[in-house]
């Protein structure tokens, strides 16, 4: 009777001569070495007769993780959008919890222990890439880790919002807004939820503002032709607001 | 590396490489750890020479 040792987990035993076969076949239906942590697999010779075993420690050690989406090396992303990155993984038998962090941790919202990804939102621009560090954990696997390089440039446009007042600080609704680039495209001016309250979606530009009331006989008109959207307008999360007082006449 | 069938247990026995060595203790430290009805057996030096496993009926 032959045996080789395969790995640390596996040893061979198989040539039997006649009277082996015998008593190694009823050592191996008799199983009482069986159990979630070993197990004697039968082997079959070339006439496909019982004809060895492969003894085999089923390993408590970690298995390895493969990730099964192509995560990408670099990414470009710009200031104030939500992304999402979906991470799959082989793992099946339990839930993974990914987990990421920013280099620079002043530029990522960070949505923490995920199980399919991971979900971000960019808070500034950076002159340099910053790395977005993931790492996937589960309970019985080696945890892996990875890196994005991650660029956030800034948005092309920057969120405008109009309130009017008379004043005495009370609010004006009705209004005409327009706005205009320096080569007299205008810009559409949308209503929000209030009342008094309007946008407009602009990229880097000076504009010219223009708020005209209905009330003509009460309200001067108000101009402003020197509003300027900068680069840190662009750069920036947040909405500006545009507080205007209409004059009365 | 031999196997034989000694009172109803299972033995392998007789290491001849380096090489089968290493996993070879590797293989009997992780059946000690699993809890599987094994003895490690020793040469004369007292190291580990092969593993007895414990198959007898009853056992």
């Amino acid at each position: 009777m032959y045996s080789e040792i395969k790995s640390s987990d596996k040893i061979l035993i198989n040539r039997l001569d006649e009277n082996e076969k015998i008593l190694l076949k009823d050592i191996y239906k008799r199983g009482n070495l069986s159990s979630s942590k070993f197990e004697m697999n039968e082997l079959t010779d070339e006439s496909g007769e019982f004809g060895g075993v492969m003894l085999n420690l089923i390993s408590l050690d970690n298995k390895d993780i493969t990730i099964e989406t192509d995560i990408p090396k670099a990414l470009t992303v710009t200031v104030g959008d939500n992304y999402s990155l979906n991470i799959e993984t082989d793992i099946k038998d339990e839930t993974p919890v990914i987990y990421f962090k920013s280099s620079d941790n002043t530029a990522i919202y960070e949505n923490l222990a995920m199980t399919t990804g991971i979900s971000f939102k960019a808070l500034k621009t950076l002159e340099e890439p910053a790395k977005l560090y993931y790492t996937i954990a589960a309970e019985n696997y080696n945890t892996t880790n990875g890196s994005i390089n991650l660029s956030i440039i800034p948005k092309g446009t920057q969120k405008v919002v109009f309130e009017v007042y008379d004043e005495d600080n009370l609010p004006i609704t009705d209004v005409l807004i327009t706005v205009t680039d320096s080569e007299g495209t205008q810009y559409i001016v949308n209503e929000e939820d209030n009342l008094n309250t309007k946008y407009v979606e602009l990229p880097k530009e000076t504009y010219t503002i223009k708020v005209q009331p209905v009330d003509t006989e009460r309200y001067e008109e108000y101009i402003n032709e020197n509003y300027i959207i900068t680069d840190e307008d662009l750069a920036s999360t947040d909405t500006k607001l545009e507080l205007i007082t209409l004059q009365y006449k | 590396m031999q196997a034989y069938i000694k009172n109803g247990n299972l033995i392998v026995n007789d290491l001849v490489q380096d090489s089968e060595k290493e996993s070879f203790n590797k293989f009997i430290y992780k059946a000690i750890k699993y809890g599987i009805n094994t003895v490690a057996l020793y040469n004369i030096e007292g190291e580990i020479s092969g593993i007895e496993f414990i198959t007898k009926k009853g056992e």
